[in-house]
């Protein structure tokens, strides 16, 4: 009698997986996918997934906020206004976006100090270590555009300061702030390029970078953290 | 199906785990866990929002992210560099910290000693150790001054 | 019929069906917690919360004998007549044919949408000619110490 009522989702997703069997070997493609090892004594801690997934957490409630953010500095404070006070959930949507942005910093770091610990950038592993510190960059990239774009006094200050801090490199420094703010001071245009650096070049690179990232990890498989290079 | 693959060829593990379902469950228990981590803070203390933009009013204690205060920190403290001539500070200021950054993304380059467990690699640690300490003193100065 | 509903209530008794009762309930629970706030963040606000109060327009000399002027009343387009035979009067200005916005035609003296020859009778907003299928929506004209007001649809 069980077995009657579980063979029918069962048979329905078998065809299912068929169909697509057929055509594109999908079978084989998840085996190849999830068919691999770890190393018995592997510790990762979860600290690489879990910016994997804070990552994940912010592309969709960026993008959902991107649906009633108004990128001008006439009307990017009153949006956001309208968010948190009108928008149903929309003050979740926000605060979740806020925290993530921390806590995939945070998450990085410790699974960059994880990485750093264990050794586990030593050969084979010299790229992953490299892409890694450009994935580093690039999720910084994304707390120091997406900072702006609230338009508050705390948005708008800290980008002055933060700016200026590039004008300190020699000869270039003052160029650099200005091709940064898009001009001499903050204004609509460093709005509106902080919202495409954010919305979509950053996106974009970090998403090429993961995948290099992830496949080089599924080539290789994890470190053994306790494995002893043999001469 | 075709044999797992384990392509190691400097350490390759002794004794392995199954990827799936064993790391994997795992892996989305944790992020559950995060998941309820983001949606509790979020509820607890949600985004602030301070008065519009005003470009004419520079408001008190204006920051950087907390990020970015180490650096910012350090910029400040590079004043004391300034015996060695007037645009030293702001020189070392961000030579200082550009050389670190280099150096930690070619630290695969830097440390070629075998690879060993943790234990085994007290330079390492302490480097990490006194690293994370200034980083984390530096912030905590910028945050307080 | 019988037999899937006996097998369902029987599923919990077994430890092993339990547990698999109990992850799959988590589970659809999850998504469907996500789910219910993305679906309510998606949907729009009603933006008429503010719909019936007076809306100022501006002075009554504005308001011409023989013209029919468009004005925003809570961001919708509102026609305002004043006409020789019936006085101010105010429309919705949002035709009932396919939607265009409709102007004052001085020379017919009624109002008219430009998109399909559709003309208004400029008193009641009924259909004079055309495709429009149904009179324009009135609004409620108040004159107060000296402005013009709109107010609330007149049924
Ligand atoms: C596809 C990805 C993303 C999109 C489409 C996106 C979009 C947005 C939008 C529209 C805003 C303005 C709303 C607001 O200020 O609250 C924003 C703010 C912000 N974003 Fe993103 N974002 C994405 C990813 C990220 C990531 C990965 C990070 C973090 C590292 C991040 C950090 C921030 C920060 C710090 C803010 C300011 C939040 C605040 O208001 O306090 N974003 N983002
Ligand atoms: C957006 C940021 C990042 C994401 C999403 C990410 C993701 C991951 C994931 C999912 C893994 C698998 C193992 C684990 O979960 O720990 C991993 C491994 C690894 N990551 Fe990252 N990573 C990021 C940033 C970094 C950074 C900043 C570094 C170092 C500079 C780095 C270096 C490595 C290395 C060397 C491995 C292989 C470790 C091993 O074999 O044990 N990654 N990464
Ligand atoms: S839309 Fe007005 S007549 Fe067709």
């Amino acid at each position: 009698m069980t077995q009657s009522t579980r063979a029918f989702p069962r048979r329905w997703f078998d065809a299912t997986m068929d169909w697509f069997d057929e055509r594109i070997a999908l079978r084989q493609l998840i085996a190849a996918s999830l068919h691999v090892v770890i190393p018995r004594r592997a510790h990762t801690y979860y600290l690489g997934g879990i910016t994997l997934f804070l990552f994940a957490s912010q592309a969709v409630t960026g993008i959902l906020l991107s649906l009633y953010y108004q990128p001008t500095p006439e009307s990017a404070y009153n949006s956001i206004l309208y968010i948190m006070n009108q928008v149903n959930f929309g003050w979740l949507m926000r605060s979740v976006h806020a925290w993530g942005a921390n806590l995939m910093i945070i998450f990085c770091v410790l699974h960059l100090l994880r990485v750093a610990v264990q050794g586990a950038y030593k050969k084979p592993r010299e790229i992953t270590w490299m892409v890694g510190m450009g994935l580093l960059f690039i999720t910084l990239g994304f707390g120091f555009t997406g900072y702006l774009l609230p338009w508050d006094q705390r948005a708008f200050w800290a980008t002055t300061v933060g700016t200026e801090i590039a004008s300190a490199v020699p000869l270039v420094g003052e160029a650099i702030r200005d091709f940064l703010r898009a001009g001499a001071d903050v204004s609509a245009l460093t709005l509106s390029r902080f919202l495409g650096v954010h919305m979509l070049i950053l996106p974009a690179s970090l998403v090429g970078l993961l995948l290099v990232h992830l496949l080089i990890i599924h080539q290789q498989g994890l470190a053994d953290p306790h494995a002893t290079e043999e001469q | 199906m075709s044999d797992p693959i384990q392509r190691d060829p400097v350490t390759p593990p002794k004794q392995t785990l199954p990827f799936w379902p064993h790391y994997v469950l795992s892996e989305l228990i944790a992020w559950y866990v995060i998941l309820g981590l983001l949606v509790t803070l979020s509820a607890i203390l949600p985004a602030g929002l301070e008065d519009r933009a005003n470009p004419l009013l520079t408001p008190e204690h204006v920051k950087p992210e907390w990020y970015f205060l180490s650096v910012y920190q350090f910029l400040k403290v590079a004043a004391v560099f300034s015996f060695l001539g007037s645009e030293a500070p702001r020189l070392l200021g961000i030579a200082i910290p550009g050389v670190l950054l280099a150096m930690l993304f070619f630290l695969p380059f830097l440390d070629r000693g075998t690879k060993k467990p943790a234990r085994q690699r007290p330079v390492m640690l302490l480097v990490v150790a006194v690293t994370l300490i200034v980083l984390i003193a530096l912030t905590l100065w910028g945050q307080y001054s | 019929m019988t037999q899937s509903v006996s097998s369902l209530s029987n599923t919990p008794a077994t430890r092993r069906g339990f547990i698999q009762f109990l992850l799959g309930f988590s589970v659809i629970s999850t998504v469907i917690g996500m789910l219910t706030p993305v679906i309510a963040y998606l949907l729009p606000k009603n933006a008429n919360a503010n719909a019936g109060v007076p809306v100022d327009v501006g002075k009554v000399e504005t308001f011409q004998p023989n013209t029919g002027t468009i004005v925003s009343v809570n961001d919708k387009p509102v026609i305002v007549v004043q006409s020789k035979a019936g006085g101010l009067k105010a429309f919705s200005a949002i035709c009932t044919h396919l939607g265009c916005v409709v102007s004052w035609d001085a020379r017919k003296s009624s109002i008219q949408c430009p998109c399909h020859d559709g003309f208004f009778n400029p008193v009641t907003g009924a259909v004079m000619s055309g495709p429009p299928p149904k009179p324009l929506t009135q609004y409620e004209v108040v004159v107060k110490e000296g402005k013009v007001l709109i107010g609330k649809v007149l049924g």
